[in-house]
């Protein structure tokens, strides 16, 4: 489908620029106690990564950790308290309501985790994947096409057979791969997959991952890929950024963070992935102990110090700057201070 | 296709669906009948008019009450002397004038006294002072000179009925031939047609003489141009398919226009309530801040305003018609409890995933609340809708009763109100109250059975095990 996009093209014609850009991001939640502000849920609070087009980026982090608010944030669903969001040079966090709605919404999807959830009950797959055509004003034969074509790519075939049901009449798979199609339907540029297999059986995650890598990769879309499992982000990204307390505390390719993690926090996560190996089946495991901390009021230093086993003095102090390990890699702990 | 039969398939299966289906369809062909009979300006013209009924009797109970009871309630009889009877002119010799005789032959076979005698007397061609002698003659023979009297002018209406003189005579004369007085006020209506036996003196024993009667009228005329036509009407007991009331009025065209009026008033204001209630719902829920607070705050005042003190403040200072009347009834109804139960439930379609998919592809605020959110709360909005139909209709016929609301519509709830003033129920005019009533309680009935089972049907939470 060529969708003429005549703003998109103004500001993207610069093919080498990176896709997108996030520096210094910030999403704190006021908390309000009768008409007055009394503090912040730091839920994202200072981070900067950027995406090019056609990469995939694993954000890996236990619940709460903020991910899910900077994915939100990068889809401009929550309010953003600083830093800036770039796609394609645009600072999304600054741009109008109606460049967001005709030009921004057009070039990202979104995969959500409950497929039951992000249908709407009442209509049909047809409707369903006619909704964000019709918002963007293509016209109905190229909308029928399109719809078809999408039913194909994602597997449901015949899509004759699809376009009438409703979502109750659809399993969980199904709806996912409705889900896909809705975002891939308007030819974006950029997908947020928020944890899009965590709900579904463990037998269909595998199908849904690999139709969604094929897709990715048949329209070069960069994905940001939300997840809390190593196991499917080692499989899908290339890059990998570990989330703790909303900061990223890793980044790195994702078959070396897997290997040889650095930072305390990401060889915890690493090593509570499930073994199948019956060799180990006697090694206790280094495991974190403690909760994450309380995000209105984090600790001044590093915020894993009171959880951390390798824990200096230093730690509880100061906070630790992003030390380049090598051009790849970037972790956020003092242990790496050369 | 589907949808159909899977409509069909749910009435088949819920046997209240059905029944209040029927009822209400039943309800709907009655409407569409009332429109097919007479347009609503005639129905109302026709219904505020007195001359229109005229010959209709007062208070009847409608025919097919003959069909329940072992005595035939006599119907009523017109006799016209421009088209039965004879008419005999005589011209007077020597003084000039004429004699007219005019006789009218009626059968009267029913067991029941009529409720009213009417003669009507039309002169034409008359200036001067002509003398009336009217005579009715029984079966049996017995003559009884009813009235003689001089009259003036081309037009008079001789009520029989309310004939004290004749009432008099007549009570003299049977004490004379029966040999005992009535225990009782002899009325003409029941003089003119009991037997003359002893059975007369009791209430409870007189008894109807069945046959052919004969009315006599003899004119006599100073003018020799002069013509009479006669018009004696015999209002029986039963009229029509549902009787009449105190103005003679046919309760069948109130029944009939009143359903459609009925239908529309149910219908529109509680279609337009939910829709408005939704809608504000929405909107407040959707934009939170000041559009929810001020909808909120107006709601709140709103509740606790009282509805029926001010809807009878309004019609005291403006004359309302119906349609007004729904007008601000709707208005009074749309901020209610409906607000907060919907608000409370947009409040969470808000925060649904389906709604921030819709956001991230760019969808527009109204989009949202017209396209995602309100759609989302049909299911229990449908049979809301269905329940408060006949709220409707209820509130409709209790503000006619009290008086609220206009003075010239034909609906349920005016002849309820007139049957109610016209003390219906004590003097036994079981008819007038029930007709409208037993309307009202079936159009409910329907709208009930239908709105719980759809609720059964949408909100499967509520589904007997």
């Amino acid at each position: 489908m060529e969708v003429s996009n005549t703003f998109s093209e103004k500001v993207g014609k610069d093919s080498t620029a990176e896709l997108l850009m996030v520096k210094e991001l910030r999403v704190w939640y006021p908390i309000r106690k009768f008409f007055s502000v009394v503090g912040h849920v730091k839920a994202v609070d200072g981070v900067s990564f950027t995406a090019k087009r056609g990469e995939v980026i694993a954000i890996v982090g236990e619940s709460g950790c903020g991910k899910t608010t900077l994915a939100k944030a990068i889809m401009k669903l929550v309010p953003v308290t600083g830093g800036s969001i770039l796609f394609e040079g645009i600072d999304i966090t600054k741009a109008s309501k109606h460049v967001i709605r005709t030009w921004y919404s057009r070039n990202v999807g979104l995969i959500q985790q409950d497929p039951y959830g992000a249908m709407p009950s009442f209509m049909n797959v047809k409707t369903i994947l006619e909704e964000p055509l019709k918002i963007h004003h293509i016209e109905k034969n190229e909308r029928e096409r399109k719809i078809y074509e999408m039913l194909t790519e994602v597997g449901l075939t015949p899509p004759e057979d699809y376009v009438g049901k409703y979502p109750h009449m659809l399993s969980g798979g199904q709806l996912q791969r409705v889900a896909i199609a809705r975002a891939l339907v308007l030819n974006p540029k950029l997908v947020l997959a928020d944890e899009p297999v965590s709900m579904l059986d463990a037998s269909l995650r595998v199908e849904i991952l690999t139709l969604f890598k094929e897709l990715q990769e048949k329209y070069g879309l960069a994905v940001i890929y939300i997840t809390h499992d190593f196991a499917t982000a080692k499989y899908f990204s290339d890059r990998v950024i570990v989330m703790y307390a909303g900061q990223f505390v890793e980044v790195g390719n994702a078959k070396e963070v897997i290997k040889k993690p650095l930072h305390p926090y990401t060889e915890a996560l690493i090593n509570v992935i499930p073994d199948p190996d019956p060799k180990n089946r006697f090694v206790i495991r280094k495991t974190l102990s403690g909760e994450p901390p309380n995000l209105i009021k984090p600790p001044p230093g590093c915020r894993l110090a009171p959880r951390c086993p390798y824990v200096m003095e230093k730690c509880k102090i100061k906070e630790p700057p992003n030390i380049a390990v090598n051009e790849l890699r970037l972790v956020k702990c003092w242990l790496y201070e050369s | 296709m589907s949808k159909v039969t899977l409509i069909a398939k749910s009435i088949f299966r819920y046997k209240s669906l059905l029944v209040g289906t029927i009822i209400i369809v039943f309800f709907f062909f009655m409407s569409v009948y009332a429109v097919v009979l007479m347009p609503y300006s005639e129905a109302v013209k026709r219904w505020n008019s007195l001359d229109y009924w005229e010959d209709n009797p007062k208070l009847a109970s409608p025919s097919w009450i003959n069909l329940l009871l072992n005595r035939k309630l006599p119907e009523t009889l017109i006799l016209d002397s421009k088209y039965l009877g004879t008419k005999v002119r005589q011209e007077i010799p020597f003084d000039g004038g004429v004699y007219i005789r005019v006789e009218i032959h009626f059968n009267y076979e029913y067991d029941d006294f009529p409720s009213e005698i009417i003669l009507r007397l039309y002169m034409h061609n008359v200036t001067r002072t002509a003398i009336t002698t009217l005579t009715w003659v029984k079966p049996d023979g017995t003559e009884l000179i009813v009235d003689e009297s001089s009259m003036v002018g081309g037009y008079r209406y001789y009520s029989i009925s309310a004939d004290r003189q004749f009432q008099a005579r007549y009570t003299k004369y049977i004490t004379e031939k029966l040999k005992g007085r009535p225990t009782y006020d002899i009325s003409p209506e029941i003089a003119l047609f009991a037997k003359e036996v002893s059975g007369l003196l009791n209430p409870e024993t007189k008894e109807v003489l069945k046959g052919r009667y004969r009315v006599i009228l003899i004119v006599k005329s100073p003018e020799s141009s002069a013509d009479v036509d006669v018009k004696l009407n015999i209002y029986g007991k039963v009229f029509g398919l549902a009787g009449t009331d105190h103005k003679r009025r046919d309760l069948w065209l109130a029944i009939v226009w009143g359903t459609p009026i009925a239908l529309a008033f149910g219908v529109i204001a509680s279609v337009v309530t939910v829709f408005l209630e939704m809608i504000i719902a929405a909107l407040g829920a959707w934009y939170s801040g000041f559009v929810d607070y001020l909808t909120q705050r107006i709601n709140d005042i709103m509740l606790v305003l009282p509805f029926l003190p001010i809807l009878v403040m309004v019609s005291y200072f403006y004359r309302l018609t119906i349609w007004t009347l729904l007008g601000i009834v709707v208005v009074l109804s749309i901020f209610g409890s409906g607000v907060k139960v919907y608000r409370a439930m947009f409040l969470q379609i808000k925060e649904m995933p389906y709604i921030e998919a819709a956001k991230v592809y760019g969808a527009s605020s109204f989009r949202i609340v017209f396209r995602y959110m309100i759609p989302k709360v049909f299911p229990t909005a449908i049979p809301a809708i269905v329940l408060s139909v006949p709220t409707y209709v209820f509130l409709e016929a209790s503000l006619a009763i009290l008086g609220v609301g206009d003075p010239t519509a034909i609906t349920w709830g005016r002849v309820l109100e007139e049957a109610f003033s016209g003390g219906a129920v004590y003097r036994g005019y079981f008819h007038w109250i029930l007709e409208p009533a037993t309307c009202l309680v079936l159009m409910t009935l329907g709208f009930a059975l239908i709105g719980f089972t759809l609720d059964k049907i949408f909100n499967p939470k509520l589904r007997e095990l």
